[in-house]
C-alpha cells in the first residue's frame, strides 16, 4: 500500500500547488477577526475576572475569618477580665458597705439607746411622778428630755438624785430596772450589729451572683450584637468594593 | 544562519499575531493563504467553497496562535488545521459516509507513470466520490497513515485502507481513459 509513483506526482504537483485567494477572503477574515477581538476582550477578560473575584472572595473570607477570629479572641478576654474587675469593685463595694452599715448600725444603736434611755427615763419620770409631789420639775424635766436626749440623761441623773433624797426604797428597783435596760440595751445591740451583719452578707452575696449572672448576659448579649454588626458591616464594604470594581470594569 | 533567522522571523510575527497586530496577522495569511487554498481545494470542488472553508480555518489559525508550540514547521500546523476544517466541512456539511466494507486489493499502479497538469490531477480527485476523495487525499498528499486517518474521520482502519483502494481503482481508470484521450488528441 505504499504511495504509487502517480501519487508521488501528484502529491508534488498539488502541493507546490498555489490558488491566490480572491481579494475580498483577507476583507472576510479581517472582519472576522475584528468581531473576534470584540468579543475577546469581555471573553478572556470574564475569565480573569471571575478568576480575580475568586481571589477576592478568598481574600476577603480569609479577612473576615480574622476578623471574627481577632474579635472573638478580644471579647473573651474581656469576658474573662471583666467579671474580676467587677468581683474587686464589688469585693470594695462590700467592703465599703461592711464599713458603712456598722457605723450606721452604731448610728441606730445610738438612737436605739436614746430611745430606750427616753422611754426609761419616762418611766422613771412616771414612777417619779407616782412617788413625787413635784410635778412642776417633772414637767419641765420631761420638755428638756424631749427636746435633746443629752439633756434628758442628765436630768434622770438628777431626777435619780432627788429621787434618793427624797425616797430610798424605789431607788434599788431603778438601779436594777437600769441595769437590765443596760442589759436589754446591749443585747439588742448586738442583735442588731448580728442581724444586720448577716442581712448585708446575704445581700451582698445575692447582689454579686445577680450582678455577675447579668453582666455575663450583658457581655454574651453585646458580644454577638457587635459580632454581627461587625460582620454585617465588613460584608456590606466587601460588597460595595466589589460591586464599585465591577461598575468600573 | 538563514533558517534559524528565518524561525526568529517566523516566531517574531507570531508573537505579534498572538497579540492581535493586524499586519503580523495579515503576513502570516499573505504567506500562506495560496498554498492553503490548494489544499482545501484538494478536498472542496467548488473554489468558492475551499475559499470560506479556509477562511473560517485561517480564523482558527490565528485565533489559536498562542497554541503552537513552535515544535515542528508552521506550515504543517497551518496545514493540519486547514484538512481538519476541509474534512469537518465535508461531513457536516455533505454529511459524507463512509461504507463500512474493509475489502481491499492490494494493486501496483507503478506502471502508471503519469505526466499530468496539475488541473488534471485536480480533475482527477474531484471525479472521486468525498469519501474516497478524503482517505486518498489524506493518504496519498497529506501522507497520514490509515491509523491516523482513521482516527480523524472516526472510522475503522480497514474501511480507510478499503477506501483508498477504491479511489486508487477509480483514479485508475480514470487516468487510462484521460491517457487515452491524450492519446487520442495526439
Amino acid at each position: 500500500m505504499e504511495p504509487n509513483n502517480f501519487e508521488k506526482d501528484f502529491r508534488e504537483k498539488l502541493n507546490h500547488r498555489e490558488i491566490e485567494p480572491s481579494n475580498k477572503a483577507w476583507d472576510r477574515l479581517d472582519a472576522m477577526l475584528s468581531v473576534a477581538e470584540e468579543k475577546k476582550p469581555t471573553v478572556p477578560l470574564r475569565s480573569v475576572q471571575v478568576s480575580k473575584r475568586k481571589w477576592l472572595y478568598i481574600a476577603a473570607s480569609f479577612i473576615g475569618f480574622l476578623l471574627v477570629g481577632t474579635l472573638f479572641f478580644n471579647q473573651n478576654k474581656k469576658a474573662v477580665k471583666m467579671p474580676e474587675t467587677i468581683v474587686v469593685e464589688k469585693e470594695t463595694e462590700t467592703e465599703k458597705e461592711s464599713v458603712k452599715e456598722p457605723v450606721l448600725n452604731t448610728v441606730d444603736s445610738v438612737k436605739m439607746e436614746i430611745a430606750i434611755a427616753q422611754k426609761t427615763s419616762e418611766e422613771t419620770v412616771s414612777k417619779n411622778k407616782k412617788n413625787n409631789s413635784e410635778a412642776s420639775e417633772q414637767i419641765s424635766n420631761k420638755i428638756i428630755q424631749n427636746e435633746s436626749n443629752q439633756i434628758a440623761e442628765s436630768s434622770i441623773i438628777k431626777n435619780n438624785q432627788e429621787k434618793q433624797s427624797t425616797n430610798n426604797p424605789p431607788l434599788i428597783d431603778e438601779m436594777s430596772k437600769q441595769d437590765n435596760v443596760d442589759r436589754l440595751l446591749k443585747t439588742a445591740e448586738t442583735k442588731i450589729l448580728a442581724e444586720n451583719a448577716v442581712k448585708s452578707k446575704s445581700k451582698i452575696k445575692i447582689n454579686s451572683n445577680d450582678l455577675l449572672d447579668q453582666v455575663d448576659g450583658e457581655l454574651e448579649l453585646s458580644f454577638r450584637e457587635k459580632m454581627i454588626a461587625k460582620i454585617n458591616k465588613s460584608y456590606h464594604t466587601v460588597k460595595v468594593a466589589v460591586e464599585n470594581r465591577n461598575v468600573k470594569n | 544562519m538563514k533558517i534559524i533567522h528565518l524561525h526568529q522571523e517566523e516566531t517574531k510575527i507570531i508573537k505579534l499575531a498572538i497579540e492581535n497586530n493586524r499586519q503580523a496577522q495579515q503576513q502570516i495569511y499573505s504567506k500562506f493563504s495560496s498554498k492553503m487554498l490548494s489544499v482545501c481545494r484538494q478536498y472542496i470542488k467548488d473554489i468558492q467553497l475551499a475559499e470560506d472553508v479556509m477562511i473560517t480555518a485561517f480564523m482558527k489559525v490565528l485565533t489559536n496562535l498562542s497554541k503552537f508550540e513552535h515544535k515542528g514547521s508552521f506550515e504543517g500546523w497551518i496545514r493540519r488545521i486547514m484538512v481538519n476544517e476541509c474534512i469537518s466541512y465535508l461531513r457536516v456539511q455533505k454529511k459524507v459516509k463512509f461504507a463500512e466494507d474493509e475489502f481491499f486489493v492490494e494493486e501496483s499502479f507503478n506502471e502508471i507513470d503519469s505526466q499530468f497538469t496539475v488541473e488534471q490531477i485536480q480533475y482527477l480527485i474531484d471525479a472521486l466520490p468525498d469519501g474516497y476523495k478524503m482517505v486518498f487525499n489524506l493518504y496519498a498528499i497529506e501522507g497520514y497513515k490509515h491509523n491516523e486517518i482513521a482516527k480523524m474521520l472516526g472510522i475503522n482502519e480497514g474501511t480507510s485502507k478499503s477506501q483508498l483502494s477504491h479511489a486508487r481503482k477509480m483514479l485508475q481508470t480514470q487516468i487510462t481513459i484521460l491517457k487515452k484521450q491524450d492519446n487520442g488528441t495526439e
